[in-house]
């Protein structure tokens, strides 16, 4: 923005004129922040291209007929062979151009590379072969809403292979590589609807792998994300039925994570055919998955004991996840009414009750924070360092409630003794988890079974106000632990909620 | 088993390999060798028959020596071996690096690679005394020296064998290690960290034999056109103003080695 | 001064005849088992052409698909598609790996290389005749797997998706493993050759250009194909050992992937086009009877081009999450490569001023060249520079840019080699009416075909769809006609090529007034090339050669012997 080349000047000049010419013929108009840029630089090849491209192709021409053969012509002319300061005169201009051009072409770049700060953060999941929205507010949608004049950020991955995030109306492209979190930005300024396509060979479907993409005002855009938070309406506004929400829930809450709906093997048992078939137990025997056992087993996954999964793997959370209680029944029957409908063995008792919200029996509550000196202040940072726990990745591993898993629970380990490698006893105080999640590597904890990633990334820094969101987490632990104490609970200056960490 | 299908795999193109150091390196022993001149060089070619008869028509042809062309081939295909080499060890390289090896299922390096390291080693000098030999005219020394060599190469496949029937075990741990767990190796692709060392593991095991294996492959490449000159040396077609094939062999074979203590020291250091 | 043949061949000569050395021998074995280059040239020649045809018809069955926005011939859904995909796979993977790569350095390399040094032959005969089975072997490999079940990872085989895509990948794969095997074996052949059987008084600025050219080439070939067959044999390892290399699932990286591809196939694109522009090179002195300008500056833009190719493979992983320095870096390094290349057209440009040219058919394929080319290499930098390399990566822009380059570029320059030394090739001339016509109709059709394509690629249409949105149809429609126009011109130019070959004017020993050496021997030449031993001067002198009507032909005014030549 503040750099420009007085060449560009020069051109900047005539673009009124020329410039819409040259560029609208082949670029979108300019409907983005960057795309200004962008078409500068287009403007300005294409001055660059024209002219060498007429010069090269005239003298061509020219010289083919001027220059002809014929009876009267047998002979070239006599000229020089060669001309040394000719040729690197026409080595050095097109050198000059081309580094002006490397360098107007990088300056729009940056602008496109470095998304503002305040920007809006979507995330973009890939797959094959349709895109996933979720927005801050956690709704999920695969229509892709961008608010008018307002910077968008989006972070992208993808669960399979290769795909390419490509806006043509808004000059924004960015691939989306599996295993790693890919970013881009976007700033619309042009109200519309536009196409999302994916623009790096993905397969079969790569070329239906279309999004529509709706840029509106900004009152526009938040009602429509919160349209599409309402698990319960369709896009239309009108009611869905309960097996639609369910699938709804399905996406939305991570079950597509582990659970496959046509029947190939994932982390957790497939869907397909579940619901009202036999499941067998570890130690033999069977259950049959009844509207009771598919609940039972959403509610206390830890629970479960189906043979050749492991136990632990499943959040234990989902009431929570479910909206908590007074709420979660409701969705808890939409999941087992769509898994249903995938069932060839659905029959009456696996259906949920007809009528009103099913009865909130036998829900155990969630696990209440055992006694441990804990500081009332720090109740609003126990549920966000809960959350956290979710989010980031914590829960996939450690448990919270004493069941042995691949990593140690996090049940009464704040302040507990900890055994090391080299049979040194120490205390897990505060400094102890703290450097045990920032840097894994430096302690060895007796019998661990893997080293713990490191985790810093997704805790600590600027955006998460400093450490803010590290001791939300480290209250959550403590909060889990009889152990818990002074020594192993955040310095008490911390309490301050970061708000979820968004 | 699954090794076989990679060697297979292998074992085509280095064939080729070893098939070009034999069109390469004989390829010029023609039977005028022995006192070829520019002059002659330049002579019109031989009856065009011989030419167009081409491989099996005539033996010899086409009846022409071009002094130093054989150099500098065999220079040309280490080069693009050497090429083979750094790519391939650059590649283990970045793979090796995003990996974070924890503690436990820990693999060590057979020591028997040390023994084959000696080996490769001391080929390298006998070799070296060979072309020594030869220069000096020292017939038998020659052969002397080209037989050990030839024995050296053989004695290190053997030890390299070794080495990999060693660390076979330790393949079917991780390999079993990762079937034990194999609900958390999903179609789709996630897989709970837990099984990461192991995987890792496992893939450093496969790169192991893939850079291993590929570079046997080449000295097996090797020892082909080796044994012609042996066998060459014995029937005394080499002398101190003749012995292309001695050169060439020396050249491959000292490639051979640095290649080797490349991948040695790598894998010995980050493995 | 001059260039200078010791021994003319052919007056003198056809009193004791010479049996050329098509008509040497004419078993079927006398050519399978042969070690001349010339008969390795044809039958290089001969199989590429045979994959050009098929890559060709695979093409016209991709622009009828596109005729239609839900797609003409596989449509309805995802197993549709994927035949569609594996189309296109296929016909990328023939054009590179069977027909760019190997047409140009293998089979115009082969049967020119040794003539233009005036030597009998190539370094190493049999490794020659080797190479050429690989390249064979390596064929057959990629079209069993294309019998058995055809891939549909595209010609680039990305990571992850030519890991999990449930295809014939690794015996494809390991086919093209061998092609690259052959092209290695190629190159190390040349380069010993030009460093080695260069006649007297052949320094190394007196070479012809094309040798530069196919000097440059086979640096690349030596040196960057073993990266590629790393690469691929690390694929193949990843697939049946199911380990995380190049797998994201698996913990790998796609994105190392994809550098090493690069790093093999961008130098690739230079093995394709330096060749190319060499026969220009050769075509534009030889029909405007003119000294080449600046040969030093051609033959070193050559240099420059092949070693700076290698360090700009970065540019294809722009919007990939590369370091924003790494983009600098690869950006500036890629439109350094542009310098070169403008050098080249620069100097062919003064080459024809004030010369005398002759538009005959090779000659029309060199100025098509230059055109083409120009577009192909200015649509390149516009996807060199960072900002507009995001609005065109992966769509038709590109593909349109790189047929620019490959066929525009080295395809239109090798039909310009064919016609160039087709008299010389074969002893034949073809009809230069026909001729013209198909390069003109070509040069039309082929425009009809690409120019649309980059335009519905500025506007956002992506590359490698089976379906697409309505509103790029116009352009997909007028592109497709373009394409049913080519193949006219094709087969136009198959039908007057084979006609000549039977029906064709006995071709004189230089037909067009060319100085480099192969003109001085017979049209087709004797099996040893030269009945003497050729020795030389300056190249493209041309005050040496003038025409001959009596015999349609051009002459060599007075050879003075070398020795004299001298003081």
């Amino acid at each position: 923005m503040g750099f420009t080349m007085p060449l560009m000047n020069m051109l900047n000049g005539v673009k009124f004129d020329c410039s819409r010419m040259l560029a609208f013929y082949w670029l979108p108009r300019d409907s983005s922040t960057t795309a200004p840029d962008i078409h500068d630089m287009w403007n300005f090849f294409y001055v660059v291209a024209i002219f060498f491209t007429v010069l090269v192709v005239g003298l061509m021409l020219f010289f083919m007929f001027r220059y002809r053969m014929s009876a009267k012509r047998q002979k070239a002319d006599p000229s020089a062979t060669h001309n040394t300061a000719l040729e690197l005169t026409w080595t050095g201009i097109p050198l000059i151009i081309v580094m002006v051009m490397f360098v107007v072409g990088f300056k729009g770049y940056m602008n496109i590379d470095t998304p503002p700060g305040n920007a809006i953060d979507v995330k973009v999941l890939a797959q094959q072969w349709f895109w996933t929205f979720t927005y801050p507010n956690g709704a999920v949608s695969q229509t892709l809403y961008l608010p008018l004049d307002r910077p968008v950020r989006f972070d992208m991955t993808s669960n399979d292979v290769l795909h390419g995030f490509w806006i043509p109306a808004l000059s924004v492209q960015r691939d989306v590589v599996p295993g790693r979190i890919m970013t881009t930005w976007v700033e619309a300024t042009r109200p519309g609807k536009f196409h999302l396509q994916c623009a790096e060979y993905c397969g079969d479907g790569h070329s239906r792998m279309i999004s529509p993409v709706i840029v509106e005002p900004y009152s526009k855009y938040l009602a429509d994300i919160k349209a599409a938070a309402n698990i319960w309406v369709g896009a239309d506004g009108k009611p869905l039925p309960m097996p639609k929400v369910g699938e709804k829930l399905y996406n939305l809450k991570g079950c597509s994570s582990c659970h496959t709906v046509n029947g190939a093997r994932g982390t957790g048992p497939t869907w397909k055919n579940l619901a009202g078939s036999q499941v067998k137990l570890n130690g033999g025997g069977t259950a049959t998955a009844d509207y009771a056992y598919l609940k039972h087993a959403i509610m206390n996954p830890d629970h479960l004991n189906v043979r050749g999964f492991t136990k632990g793997v499943m959040p234990d959370n989902y009431i929570e996840q479910l909206g908590g209680k007074g709420k979660y029944e409701r969705k808890i029957n939409a999941i087992i009414a769509y898994m249903n409908t995938i069932s060839k063995y659905s029959s009456k008792s696996s259906m949920p009750p007809t009528g009103a919200a099913a009865p909130a029996a036998s829900v155990p509550a969630a696990a209440a924070p055992p006694p441990g000196g804990l500081p009332k202040a720090a109740a609003a940072d126990l549920a966000v360092g809960k959350k956290l726990a979710m989010t980031v990745g914590c829960t996939a591993c450690h448990s919270v409630n004493g069941t042995p898993s691949v990593c140690p629970t996090w049940q009464n380990l704040a302040g507990s003794k900890v055994k090391l490698k080299d049979g040194k006893m120490v205390v897990a105080d505060y400094d102890y988890l703290r450097t045990m999640i920032l840097q894994p590597g430096k302690i060895n904890v007796a019998g661990a079974m893997m080293q713990m990633p490191n985790m810093s990334a997704a805790l600590v820094g600027p955006q998460y106000h400093g450490d803010q969101r590290l001791n939300d987490l480290i209250w959550y632990i403590n909060s889990l632990s009889k152990f818990s104490d002074k020594a192993s609970q955040p310095p008490r200056s911390s309490l301050q909620s970061t708000g979820g960490g968004q | 088993m699954v090794n076989l299908r990679i060697a297979g795999q292998c074992l085509a193109p280095m064939c080729c390999a070893a098939y070009a150091c034999h069109v390469l390196a004989p390829g010029q022993d023609t039977s005028q060798v022995m006192s070829m001149t520019d002059e002659q060089a330049h002579t019109p070619a031989p009856p065009p028959d011989d030419k167009v008869l081409g491989l099996l028509g005539n033996k010899k042809a086409p009846a022409m020596h071009i002094p130093g062309a054989g150099n500098l081939g065999i220079a040309l295909l280490i080069v693009a071996l050497g090429m083979l080499f750094a790519a391939s060890l650059v590649s283990y390289l970045v793979v090796r690096y995003h990996m974070h090896l924890g503690p436990g299922a820990e693999i060590h390096l057979p020591p028997g690679l040390w023994v084959s390291t000696a080996i490769l080693l001391i080929s390298s000098g006998t070799i070296h005394w060979a072309l020594a030999a030869v220069r000096r005219d020292q017939e038998k020394m020659l052969r002397l020296a080209l037989a050990v060599t030839f024995a050296l190469g053989i004695a290190f496949l053997i030890m390299q064998t070794a080495n990999w029937l060693d660390l076979a075990a330790a393949m079917h741990r991780s390999l079993a290690a990762i079937h034990a767990q194999a609900d958390v190796l999903l179609p789709g692709g996630a897989i709970i960290p837990a099984d990461r060392s192991l995987v890792q593991h496992h893939d450093l095991l496969v790169l192991f034999y893939v850079f291993t294996i590929l570079h046997g492959l080449h000295v097996l490449g090797g020892l082909i056109p080796l044994a012609v000159v042996t066998l060459r040396a014995f029937s005394g077609r080499y002398s101190r103003n003749y012995h292309p094939g001695v050169r060439y062999s020396v050249m491959y074979w000292h490639f051979l080695d640095i290649v080797w203590l490349l991948i040695f020291a790598v894998l010995e250091l980050t493995f | 001064m001059t260039t200078t043949a010791v021994a003319p061949v052919s007056a003198e000569a056809s009193a004791a005849p010479v049996k050329n050395y098509l008509k040497q021998t004419t078993t079927i074995r006398s050519w399978l088992l042969t070690l001349d280059h010339k008969r390795i040239g044809v039958m290089y020649l001969i199989i590429s052409l045979l994959a050009f045809f098929i890559g060709g018809m695979l093409a016209e069955v991709i622009r009828t698909q596109l005729l239609t926005p839900s797609g003409l011939i596989f449509h309805g859904g995802g197993a549709a598609y994927r035949q569609y995909n594996q189309v296109f796979t296929l016909h990328g993977i023939i054009m590179v790996f069977m027909v760019l790569v190997p047409m140009t350095p293998a089979a115009i390399g082969n049967f020119t290389l040794p003539l233009l040094l005036g030597a009998k032959d190539v370094a190493f005969p049999r490794l020659n005749l080797f190479s050429f089975y690989l390249y064979v072997s390596g064929a057959v490999l990629a079209i069993l797997s294309t019998v058995l079940g055809a891939v549909d990872t595209g010609w680039t085989f990305y990571a992850p998706y030519s890991i999990d895509s449930n295809s014939y990948v690794v015996l494809m794969v390991a086919g093209i493993f061998l092609l690259g095997f052959s092209s290695i074996f190629t190159g190390l052949n040349f380069i010993v050759t030009i460093h080695k059987l260069r006649p007297r008084g052949m320094t190394w600025f007196r070479m012809p250009l094309f040798l530069w050219a196919t000097y440059a080439t086979s640096i690349i070939q030596v040196a960057a194909t073993p990266v590629i067959g790393v690469t691929l044999l690390l694929l193949i390892v990843e697939r049946v050992m199911g380990i995380g290399i190049f797998n994201s699932a698996l913990g790998g990286d796609p994105v190392l992937f994809q550098h090493f591809f690069w790093f093999y196939s961008h130098p690739a694109v230079y093995i394709m086009i330096l060749p190319a522009m060499g026969i220009v090179s050769e075509i534009i002195t030889t029909f405007s009877h003119k000294t080449i300008f600046g040969y030093r500056f051609i033959a070193m833009s050559s240099l420059a081009i092949a070693l700076i190719g290698f360090v700009v493979w970065g540019h294809h992983l722009f919007v990939n999450g590369q370091s924003a320095e790494l983009d600098a870096i690869f950006s500036f390094l890629t439109f350094l490569v542009a310098i070169p290349s403008a050098v080249k057209v620069f100097n062919w440009l003064a080459t024809m001023y004030k010369g005398a040219i002759d538009l005959k058919t090779p000659m029309l394929y060199a100025l098509s060249f230059i055109v083409l080319f120009t577009i192909g290499g200015f649509t390149g930098v516009v996807l060199g520079a960072l900002s507009t390399d995001v609005v065109l990566h992966d769509t038709y822009f590109v593909v349109a840019h790189f047929h620019y380059v490959m066929f525009g570029g080295a395809i239109i320059a090798f039909l310009g080699g064919l016609h160039y030394w087709w008299p010389k090739m074969t002893g034949r001339m073809y009809s230069e009416p026909w001729g013209k016509f198909a390069c003109g109709l070509l040069f039309i059709a082929f425009n009809l075909t690409f120019f649309p394509q980059l335009v519905v690629g500025a506007h956002g249409m992506p590359r490698r769809y089976a379906t697409y949105l309505p509103e790029y149809q116009s352009y997909m429609v007028v592109s497709t006609i373009g394409a049913y126009l080519q193949l006219i011109a094709f087969l136009t130019m198959a039908g007057y090529l084979l006609h000549s070959l039977f029906r064709g004017a006995k071709a004189p020993e230089n037909p067009w007034g060319g100085t480099t050496l192969e003109w001085t021997t017979s049209s087709p030449p004797p099996t040893e090339n030269f009945l003497g031993t050729p020795e030389v001067d300056v190249p493209y002198d041309y005050s040496l050669v003038e025409y001959d009507p009596a015999i349609g032909s051009y002459i060599r005014k007075e050879p003075v012997p070398f020795a004299e030549q001298a003081h």
